[in-house]
This record gives C-alpha cells, structure tokens and sequence, in this order.
C-alpha cells in the first residue's frame, strides 16, 4: 500500500491540510484472511491477501514501471519486481487490518512480506500480520480503511484452522450510510472535501473466530 | 433483438420490485458500490482494447464510464444526493437544479482534464533534472496535485466568499451540508439568481474533480489515447449528473402527483421507493446497452 500511501498523503498534504480524508472508495480491495494459531490454540496472527482492482493494479504495474506494453501480462523477470511492492508501510499507517478482543484492540507487530503476483489483470499481494500477544478465546477481525478511500470486501474468504469455529456478520450499509451522515452534521461539516468523518469501519463486515474452545 | 428488449425491460422490472420490495436503500447502495467495482475492473480491459485498436472498445469505455459516474454518485458516501433530491419538491426550478447539475459534472471533468495535463506538463518539465528514485516513487498524481493546489486556493476564496455572504444560509434543510460535491444541493441551486452566481457554484463543485475520471486520464494518457480519457472523463460527469437529473425529475413528478398529498413519513417513503426504481430503471437501460455492445 505504500504507493497509495504515499500519493494520498502528498495529495492531502498539498490540497487540503491536516483532517482531510477522501470521501467514498476508489480503490477496491478483495480481502482474503487466514487466521493462524499456536500450539496451544492461541490466534496468533492473520495472513493477509489482497487482489487490487483491475484499473488500481493497471495504474500500480504503471507507476513500478512494468507491463510497459500494457498488455495485461507481465514480461519475464518482471514478476519478482513485485514482492514487498506494498510493504514500505508509511509511519501511523496501521495496515487495514484490525483486531479486538471483547472491545479490547490487539495489538498488531509489523506486515512480514509474502509472495506477490499478477493474475487475471490484477494484482495480488500477500502477508502476514503477527499478534503481539496471542490470545486465546473468541477475536474480532476487521479490514477497512477508516478514510474508505479503499474498500475492502472479503470476497476472498476467511480460512482459519481445524478447530475454529468462524462467523461473518455483514455490514449494515443503511445504518453505516445514516451514520455518515449523522456524522456530518454532527460535526458540522460544511464542505466534505475539506473534511470526512472516518466511517470505514462502519461499511466493513465483521469477523469473528473462536479457536480451541 | 426485439425479444432481448423485452427480456431486459422484464428484468428491469423484476429487479426494481427486489430494489423496492427487499431492502430497499440497503440494497440499492451494496449494488451501486459493487456496480462501481465491476465497472472499475472492467475498464482496464476497454482500455487495453483501445490501445490493441480494437475499434468497439472505445465505445465500451465510455459506456464504462457514464455507470461509473452513476454508480460513483449513487453509492455509499453520496446518500446525500438522494436524501437533497426531496428538498426538490418545494421550490427549487428543477430545470434550473438539472442545467447546474449538468453543468457542474461537465465542469468537473474539465478540471480532471486539466489537472492531469497541467500535471504531465509540470511531470515533464521536471523529469529531466529529477533523478530516477524520484520518478518512481512520486507519482504524475502527485504533479497533477501540485497543479490543482493553485486552482483550489484560488478557488477556495471565491466559495468562502458565496458561504459568507449575508443570506439565511444556516436553515438546516436536509439539503444543507450536502454530503457530496459532485453536484449541487437544492438548497445551494435555490439560491441561485444570475450567471455570476451558477458560475461560482460550478465552479466550487468543479474544483474538486473525481479520482475516477483522474485515473481514467493519467491511464489513457501513459497509454497515448489521450482523446479516449478526455472522452470518458466527460462523459462520466454525464452519469454523475445523472443521477441528479433522475432525482430532480422524479422528486417532480411525484410532487404533483395525488401520492404527495400523503403528507410526511409515507409520502416521504414513497418518494425514496420511486426514486430507487427510477435509478434501477435507468442503469438496467444503461446496462443493456452495454451487453447489446458486448454481443
């Protein structure tokens, strides 16, 4: 994410100052999450996939200086280009991945970089996000950009190991969307270029996993 | 051809009553942001085919691009519009609302075009004495940024200049606080008294213009179909207007309908029914025109 990252924050420096954030997504992002767990049946950390929309990844080979044919394959060689290409996290960027125990966040340690590659016109990025402290019991997963400049879906499923019984709650986009608003009148927000509520987390469903129990 | 007319118009049909019948708004949100991915994916391959010089591709990127800008203004962030359109029913002049919504889209997409070439141009410039890490990792984004800082300071002036002026401004309607600056709010349009006045208006919705079509130009720019860009990015702000118009016009209709004498709630929920499936109606059209371009 570091491209995205780094154009936002120039974008945002330059146009509108500190408390700006873009409004509505632009980037969509199919999430798949891979719980692991310790021996003792402890979460421990979730794998990350990410499969960039087809025009962000076009716009991503673009700005790494690949598929310069634009043909939608890339040449010999130009694969290895790719790893790690979206783990120079920026400082306080927290990895769109967020955890909770009750109503308690865990604790994330730093992304450890998997393979990348280009599939089907899209690019896909894979790592790993340790829990600092495993925890034992029922956990809360969710992925979303607080600024929902990029949503993300979880169209690439949820695996988590044998033993662990998974669920999905689905977003509530009408009570998400009436937040938003809410939000915005709330805080008076006159001009939303100037300012967005952090509403990401409201469009994002929700994942729950208990291990060992 | 006759029969897929039918077929499509049924669909539309079934698939307003789901809109309508079953979740509603919910609904109707979830499908125009997933509408907006799908559109999104399928855009690289238009231009892809451009690029191959596959003549009918240019066509599909512009259809891509007129349900991008609808699905972008009718999805979740925008609920704004549509919940501004029922302040339409007082007294807003929807032809009025309808040419400064057409208008302002139109004048957005020229502010992409000109950013993102002012971008190039400045990208350009300074290319020669950038050094190689430089180009990489800053992208024309960024110089198109640099480019509309200018514009927007500007700019900003002339719209804190229309927000201050001594008018009664601060009644909160539900127009007021318009989440969305892809169009005008009623409220903001019933102000509206001369040329001087809609031009300031367009122009402060116009000085933000969509990511969207920004993507779509600096792309087709990279891939030396300039023109296909320019295109599409007009043609996107048509979609975004779209959806405006579709508002203005059947918050309208049903105004002067006996079904608005309905006063409050009901009516109110009527109004939001109609409303969803004239926009199910108008991108299944759209769609359809885009699968008759795909047979």
């Amino acid at each position: 994410m570091n491209y995205r990252v780094l154009q936002m924050a120039a974008l945002g420096a330059l146009m509108f100052g500190p408390g700006f954030a873009w409004a509505h997504p632009h980037i969509f992002i199919e999430t798949r999450l891979v719980v692991r767990t310790d021996g003792a049946g402890a979460v421990s950390g979730v794998e990350v996939q990410w499969t960039y929309d087809e025009l962000y990844s076009m716009m991503l080979l673009d700005e790494m200086g690949l598929d310069q044919d634009y043909d939608g394959v890339l040449a010999d060689g130009e694969a290895a280009t790719l790893d790690g290409f979206d783990m120079n996290w920026q400082p306080g960027y927290a990895g769109d991945l967020y955890l909770w125990q009750g109503d308690e966040a865990l604790e994330l340690g730093a992304p450890e970089p998997l393979e990348s590659a280009y599939e089907g016109g899209r690019v896909v990025s894979r790592h790993f996000r340790p829990l600092v402290t495993p925890v034992l019991g029922e956990v809360r997963i969710k992925a979303y950009d607080p600024t929902f400049y990029t949503a993300y879906d979880l169209g690439g499923g949820v695996d988590v190991p044998e033993g662990c019984v998974v669920s999905v709650i689905v977003a509530d986009i009408k009570a998400a969307q009436d937040k938003t608003n809410a939000l915005i009148e709330e805080l008076g927000i006159l001009n939303t270029d100037v300012e967005y509520p952090e509403v990401g987390a409201e469009f994002a469903d929700e994942v729950t996993v208990s291990c060992g129990g | 051809m006759r029969w897929l007319g039918f077929a499509v118009l049924a669909l539309c049909g079934a698939l307003a009553l789901w809109l309508w019948g079953y979740g509603g708004m919910e609904d109707l949100s979830r499908w125009a942001a997933s509408g907006q991915r799908d559109v999104q994916n399928q855009m690289a391959g238009a231009l892809r085919g451009i690029k191959a010089g596959q003549g009918a591709a240019f066509w599909s990127l512009m259809g891509l691009c007129f349900a991008y800008g609808f699905f972008h203004a009718a999805g979740p962030g925008h609920g704004k519009v549509l919940i501004g359109g029922y302040g339409l029913g007082r007294d807003v002049a929807r032809v009025k609302l309808a040419g400064l919504a057409v208008a302002s889209s139109l004048a957005q997409a020229l502010t992409a075009v000109v950013v993102v070439y002012a971008g190039v141009g400045l990208f350009q410039l300074g290319r020669a004495q950038l050094e190689g890490v430089a180009e990489k990792t800053m992208a024309p984004v960024s110089y198109g940024a640099i480019a509309l800082v200018g514009v927007w300071l500007g700019l900003r002036g002339v719209r804190r200049w229309w927000a201050s002026r001594p008018v009664d401004h601060h009644e909160h309607h539900e127009g007021c606080g318009c989440g969305h600056a892809h169009g005008p709010d009623p409220e903001a349009a019933a102000k509206v008294g001369n040329w001087r006045e809609a031009a300031v208006l367009i122009a402060s919705i116009a000085i933000r213009p969509c990511t969207g079509a920004i993507f779509v130009l600096l792309l087709c720019w990279k891939l030396g179909i300039d023109l296909a860009g320019i295109a599409g990015a007009f043609v996107m702000g048509l979609g975004t207007a779209s959806v405006t118009l579709l508002v203005a016009f059947a918050a309208h209709g049903l105004r002067t309908s006996a079904l608005m004498q309905v006063a409050g709630g009901a009516g109110a929920l009527r109004l939001q029914a109609v409303i969803e499936i004239a926009a199910g109606a108008i991108v299944c059209i759209a769609a359809s025109q885009l699968l008759l371009r795909a047979l």
